[in-house]
C-alpha cells in the first residue's frame, strides 16, 4: 500500500483537496473542548492525545431528522449530502466506527442513515505518538498506530506527516492528491520507531476475552452495586463513548406538519426500558451499570463478534463520579480468579 | 426501502373491545396498493404503528395472514400514543411499519398438538395464531388445538363475538376463565395458571404457547412444567419497551438478542440463558 | 497532630463502631490524578480509604436521595442512618433536603470538614493549555502541577471552581460534628459579580453569551444527576404526556431544559458547583442558576441550607408576604 509525506505546512491545502467532493471533518477546539466539526480551512486542534468528544457524530449526528410530513404528505429526510473525510479521528475512534458498522450494517435491514453517510466515506486517522495516561485501546485489541477502519493512517514525525493507505479507497486518496510527496526508508522506520516508543507508554494489561467470562460469572455479585452506589446515573459516559450507539425516536410538530427525528440515548437512563404499562425491567442504577457493561463486553460480543469497547478512556475522564471502567474490568478478573 | 418510513394506512373499522373502553380493535387497510402486495407475515410478528407528531408504539398483529381484508392490532389505551390511537375515526390515517420480528414456531407444530394459554389482553397475536391454524387450508396440519383464555372480569375478554363462535366448533377446546365470580358468568373461574392444572393438556407430541402479563407467566411456567413440557416446547412471545423495531436503536436489548429482530418469540429454553428475562 | 484526614477516620471509626450510623459517605482516592471518588463506608475496615481534600468535588447529599424509591413501597422498614462527610455546601444541601421532608433529620448525621475549595477540572485543564495532568501537589496557595514534559505552578484560585471563591460557608452551619475548625475560606470574590455583568449587558450581547454556553451542552443530564435537588421520580425534562419541551440538542429546547431546572431548584440551590463539575462539555450552568439565588436572596432573604427552622422560599407563604397572591 502507498505512503506518502505531506509537509505540515500544507495540510490545508490537502484538506482542500478532499473539500473539493467531500464534507471535510476535523477536530475543532472551543472553549477548551475538542470535538469534531466541519474544518473547512479553519484551525485543526491536533495537539490533544484524545479528543474531548468522539467524532462519531459525523456519521451519527446527535439528532438526525429522519422523515418531516406536512399536508397528508411524508417525506424521507434521510441524508443525501456528500460523502464524508473524518480528518484526525485517532485509530481507537476509527476502530469504533467499524464496531458502529456491525450493528447498523451488518444485520438486515441496514439503518438508512448511518449507510448515507457512511458511503465512501475516508477516513484519516492520526496515530497517537504520545497516548494518554487513560488509555487503554491495547486492552481491547486495538493500538495507538491500529489500522482497522482506518483509510489513511497519518503519523506526525514533526514537521511532516507519513501518510499510510490502509484500504483501496485510501490508496485511491494519495493518488489523486497533488500535495504529497514521497516518503523514503527513514520515514518509515521513523514512524515504526515513534509506534514502538507509543506502545511502550501504554499501561496495565488485560485479557478481554478472560474480562468477559469474568463478569458472565460476576452476574449477581456485589461489584455492580459497589461502582453503581456511586453512578449518577447520567449519559456522560455514553455520549462521550465511541461505540455507543442507541437511539430515542421522536415526533415533534402537530398533527398536520412535524419531524421525526432519532436523538442519542443511554441505556444509564432510569426511563430507558420503562414500558407502557410502567413495568421496568431494570429499576435500580446496580441493574443498568451492569447492563452498560454486558452489552460493552459479552453481549455484543456474542452477538457481533467484537468488543463494543475500544478503550479511548472518554468515560473514565468524563465520569463525574470516577467510576472508572479500567477498575470494573480489572476487578472482575481478580474476583472471578479467586472463585 | 427505507425501514424507518411508515406506509400510509386508513382506518377501516373501530371496535370496542372491552367495556371499559380501554381496549379498542383497529382494522388498517393499505393506502397504496404496491404495500398490501408486499406485505407478508405470520402469527406472532408485530408492526410499528404510528401517530404522526405523537409517536409510534409497538403492537402485536392480531389479524391472521389468512384475514386479507384488513390488517388488526387491539390496543390498550395506556400512554401517549395508544391514547392518540383511541382519538382516531374511521377514515383516519395512519402510520405502519412492518412485519417486524419472528413468528412463532408453525412448522414446528406440523402433525403434533397446540396448546395455546392466553392472560388478558396478551392474546392479540394469540388470536392471529388461533385463526391461523383453525382455517381450512391450515387445520390439518396440526392435531388437537386446546386454548386457555382468562382475563379479570368477562368485560375484559377480547374478540368475545369469535369467542362465542369458537365455543360451538368440534375442531378446538375453548376453556375461558375469569378470576372472580361476575353476574352472568357461567363459564369457568380462576387464575389462567390455575385453570391449566385443571385442563392438563398432555405434554405429548404437544407445543404449548403462552403470552400474558409477567406474574401470569411467573405461574403458569411451574404447572406447564409439572405437566411435562420440556423448556424447548413452551414458547412466549417476550414484550419490551420498543423504539425502531429493526435491531438498531438497542432499547430492547437483552442479553445477545434484541426482542424485535431475535423475538420476539422466543422458547424457555432460549429465555432460560437470557439474563434478566423477566 | 493528627491530619484532617485522619481525625476524619477516627470519627467515622467511631460513628460505626458505636451503631449511631450505618454507612459513612465520603471520598476515597480516585483512579486518576486530582480525582476522587464517592465511597460508602460500612465497616471500620474502609475507614482507611478515607480522604479530603482539593479533589472531593461531588456533592455528597445526593446519596441522600439517589435510588430513593418514591411512594410507599420506598418506606424501609429501618432506614440506615447515613453519616456525611460534609464540607458547607454538602451540609447545607443536607440540611435543605431534611427541611423538603426528603430524610429525616435523625437519619443523619453531618460530619463538618473544613473545605479550602474544590477543583474545578475544566479550570485545571485550562490552566494548562488542554494538556493532560499527571501530577498536581498543593503547596500553599499553589499547585504544582505536572504532566507530559511540563511542570507547572498554578494559583490554586486559577483552577478553584468558581464558586469556591466567593463561598461563604467553608463549613455546615448546622452539623453533628464538627471534625475541625474552619480556617479562611477561599472565598472573598464578590459572588455576584458574575451575574451582575451578565445583566448589565444588552439583550444581544446576554443571548450570544446563552446561546454559545447552551449549544455545548448533549443533554446527558449530568448536572441535574449530580445535584442533591434534583430528586423528582420523574424529571419535568422526561415527561411525554404533557411533552414539555424537546428532547433532542435543539438550541431553544436545551436552553428551556436549563432554565426551568434552574427555576426548580431556585432557594433550594447551595451552589456547590457539582453541576458544573460533572459536566463533561464545560457549560457555565450556574451563570443562571446563581441569577436564581440572587433574586431569591433578595426577594425573600432566604438562603438555602442555612438553618433547620427556615422553610424553602418558594414552598412556603405567610399572611404578610409582601405580595398578596402567592404567583
Amino acid at each position: 500500500m502507498a505512503v506518502r509525506k505531506l509537509s505540515k505546512k500544507k495540510l490545508k491545502k490537502l484538506l482542500e483537496e478532499l473539500a473539493r467532493d467531500r464534507v471535510v471533518y476535523g477536530p475543532v477546539s472551543s472553549d477548551g473542548q475538542v470535538s469534531f466539526a466541519e474544518a473547512s480551512g479553519g484551525e485543526l486542534a491536533l495537539e490533544k492525545a484524545i479528543s474531548d468528544r468522539p467524532p462519531k457524530n459525523v456519521f451519527f449526528p446527535q439528532a438526525e431528522v429522519l422523515l418531516t410530513y406536512s399536508g397528508g404528505e411524508t417525506k424521507d429526510e434521510t441524508y443525501t449530502g456528500r460523502p464524508a473525510a473524518v480528518f484526525g479521528a485517532r485509530p481507537c475512534d476509527a476502530r469504533a466506527f467499524a464496531v458502529i458498522d456491525r450493528v447498523f450494517l451488518g444485520e438486515p435491514p441496514e439503518d438508512p442513515c448511518w449507510r448515507a453517510r457512511r458511503r465512501d466515506s475516508l477516513v484519516l486517522a492520526l496515530a497517537c505518538n504520545r497516548p494518554a495516561s487513560t488509555c487503554f485501546c491495547h486492552w481491547m485489541g486495538g493500538g495507538p498506530f491500529g489500522e482497522e477502519g482506518v483509510d489513511v493512517l497519518l503519523t506526525d514525525l514533526g514537521s511532516e506527516f507519513l501518510l499510510k493507505a490502509c484500504t483501496p479507497a485510501g490508496e485511491r486518496a494519495l493518488g489523486a492528491s497533488k500535495v504529497l510527496q514521497e516518503a523514503g526508508e527513514d520515514d518509515l522506520a521513523a514512524s515504526e520507531q515513534l509506534k514502538g516508543q507509543a506502545e511502550a507508554r501504554l499501561s496495565g494489561s488485560l485479557d478481554v476475552a478472560e474480562a468477559k467470562r469474568a463478569l458472565e460469572a460476576l452476574w449477581d455479585e456485589g461489584l455492580w452495586e459497589d461502582f453503581s452506589s456511586r453512578c449518577l446515573g447520567c449519559a456522560a459516559c455514553a455520549y462521550l463513548c465511541p461505540t455507543c450507539h442507541c437511539f430515542d425516536v421522536q415526533d415533534e410538530g402537530s398533527a398536520s406538519r412535524g419531524r421525526r427525528l432519532r436523538i442519542w440515548d443511554a441505556c444509564m437512563f432510569g426511563l430507558f426500558t420503562k414500558e407502557a404499562s410502567g413495568h421496568n425491567p431494570r429499576t435500580a442504577t446496580r441493574e443498568r451499570l451492569r447492563q452498560r457493561v454486558m452489552h460493552k463486553f459479552s453481549y455484543f460480543p456474542d452477538k457481533f463478534k467484537a468488543v463494543a469497547c475500544v478503550g479511548c478512556g472518554r468515560c473514565v475522564r468524563a465520569c463525574p463520579s470516577n467510576v472508572d471502567l479500567r477498575e470494573v474490568l480489572r476487578r472482575a478478573v481478580q474476583e472471578a480468579v479467586k472463585r | 426501502m427505507n425501514p424507518y418510513m411508515p406506509m400510509p394506512m386508513r382506518v377501516k373499522k373501530i371496535i370496542e373491545e372491552s367495556d371499559d373502553k380501554t381496549l379498542r380493535t383497529f382494522e388498517l387497510a393499505f393506502c397504496q396498493d404496491e404495500d398490501r402486495d408486499s406485505f407478508n407475515f405470520l402469527p406472532g410478528q408485530f408492526c410499528e404503528v404510528s401517530v404522526l407528531g405523537k409517536g409510534e408504539s409497538a403492537f402485536g398483529i392480531a389479524s391472521s395472514p389468512t384475514e386479507k381484508d384488513a390488517v388488526r392490532f387491539t390496543v390498550n389505551r395506556v400512554g401517549l400514543v395508544t391514547t392518540a390511537l383511541h382519538y382516531l375515526k374511521e377514515g383516519d390515517t395512519v402510520g405502519m411499519r412492518g412485519p417486524l420480528g419472528n413468528s412463532y414456531p408453525i412448522e414446528k407444530f406440523k402433525g403434533e398438538n397446540v396448546v395455546i394459554v392466553a392472560g388478558g389482553f396478551a392474546f392479540t397475536t394469540l388470536r392471529s395464531l388461533a385463526v391461523y391454524l383453525l382455517h381450512p387450508e391450515h387445520r390439518s396440519d396440526i392435531k388437537g388445538l386446546t386454548v386457555i383464555y382468562g382475563a379479570r372480569m368477562p368485560g375484559l375478554l377480547l374478540y368475545r363475538e369469535e369467542l362465542a363462535r369458537w365455543q360451538k366448533r368440534d375442531d378446538i377446546a375453548l376453556h375461558l376463565t375469569i378470576d372472580r365470580p361476575a353476574e352472568g358468568w357461567d363459564g369457568l373461574v380462576g387464575f389462567v395458571p390455575t385453570v391449566t392444572k385443571e385442563v392438563a393438556p398432555s405434554p405429548d407430541a404437544a407445543w404449548v404457547v403462552v403470552c400474558g402479563p409477567p406474574i401470569m407467566i411467573k405461574f403458569t411456567l411451574p404447572v406447564l412444567q409439572e405437566i411435562g413440557f420440556p423448556p424447548e416446547r413452551i414458547y412466549t412471545s417476550l414484550e419490551r419497551r420498543m423504539k425502531c423495531g429493526v435491531g438498531k436503536c438497542g432499547r430492547c436489548n437483552i442479553g445477545s438478542k434484541y426482542v424485535c429482530t431475535d423475538g420476539p418469540v422466543f422458547s424457555f429454553a432460549e429465555l432460560r440463558e437470557l439474563p434478566e428475562a423477566f | 497532630m493528627a491530619s484532617l484526614a485522619e481525625k476524619l477516620r477516627d470519627c467515622a471509626r467511631g460513628l460505626l463502631a458505636e451503631g449511631k450510623a450505618d454507612v459513612v459517605i465520603g471520598h476515597a482516592a480516585g483512579t486518576l490524578p486530582m480525582r476522587s471518588a464517592p465511597c460508602f463506608v460500612r465497616s471500620a475496615g474502609e475507614v482507611e480509604g478515607l480522604i479530603f481534600d482539593h479533589t472531593c468535588g461531588a456533592n455528597l447529599a445526593k446519596y441522600l436521595v439517589k435510588d430513593k424509591p418514591r411512594g410507599k413501597k420506598g418506606e424501609a422498614a429501618k432506614p440506615e442512618k447515613v453519616a456525611l462527610i460534609a464540607k458547607g455546601c454538602d451540609g447545607r444541601a443536607a440540611v435543605q433536603l431534611v427541611v423538603e421532608g426528603q430524610i429525616a433529620r435523625e437519619n443523619v448525621i453531618i460530619i463538618g470538614v473544613p473545605c479550602r475549595g474544590v477543583i474545578d477540572p475544566h479550570r485545571l485543564g485550562e490552566a494548562v493549555g488542554g494538556r493532560e495532568v499527571l501530577s498536581c501537589r498543593p503547596e500553599g496557595e499553589s499547585l504544582f502541577v505536572g504532566g507530559d514534559g511540563f511542570k507547572e505552578k498554578v494559583e490554586l484560585r486559577e483552577v478553584l471552581s468558581e464558586c469556591c471563591l466567593s463561598c461563604r460557608h467553608p463549613v455546615p452551619p448546622v452539623h453533628d460534628v464538627l471534625v475541625e475548625e474552619a480556617v479562611e475560606a477561599p472565598g472573598g470574590a464578590d459572588e455576584f459579580a458574575a451575574v451582575e455583568k451578565l445583566a448589565a449587558g444588552s439583550p444581544d450581547e446576554r443571548w450570544a453569551f446563552f446561546e454559545r454556553e447552551f449549544f455545548k451542552c448533549i443533554r446527558c443530564y449530568a448536572c441535574r444527576n449530580a445535584c442533591p435537588m434534583c430528586f423528582c421520580g420523574e424529571c419535568f425534562i422526561d415527561q411525554n404526556d404533557p411533552q414539555w419541551f424537546g428532547k433532542s440538542t435543539d438550541p431553544g429546547d436545551t436552553m428551556l431544559f436549563h432554565a426551568v431546572r434552574v427555576m426548580h431548584t431556585a432557594g433550594r440551590c447551595v451552589d456547590c458547583g457539582a453541576c458544573v463539575r460533572a459536566c463533561p462539555v464545560g457549560v457555565d450552568i450556574r451563570a443562571l442558576a446563581k441569577r436564581a439565588e440572587k433574586e431569591v436572596r433578595e426577594r425573600f432573604g432566604c438562603e438555602a441550607g442555612v438553618s433547620l427552622e427556615e422553610a424553602p422560599a418558594l414552598a412556603a407563604f405567610d399572611e404578610d408576604d409582601p405580595q398578596e397572591f402567592i404567583l
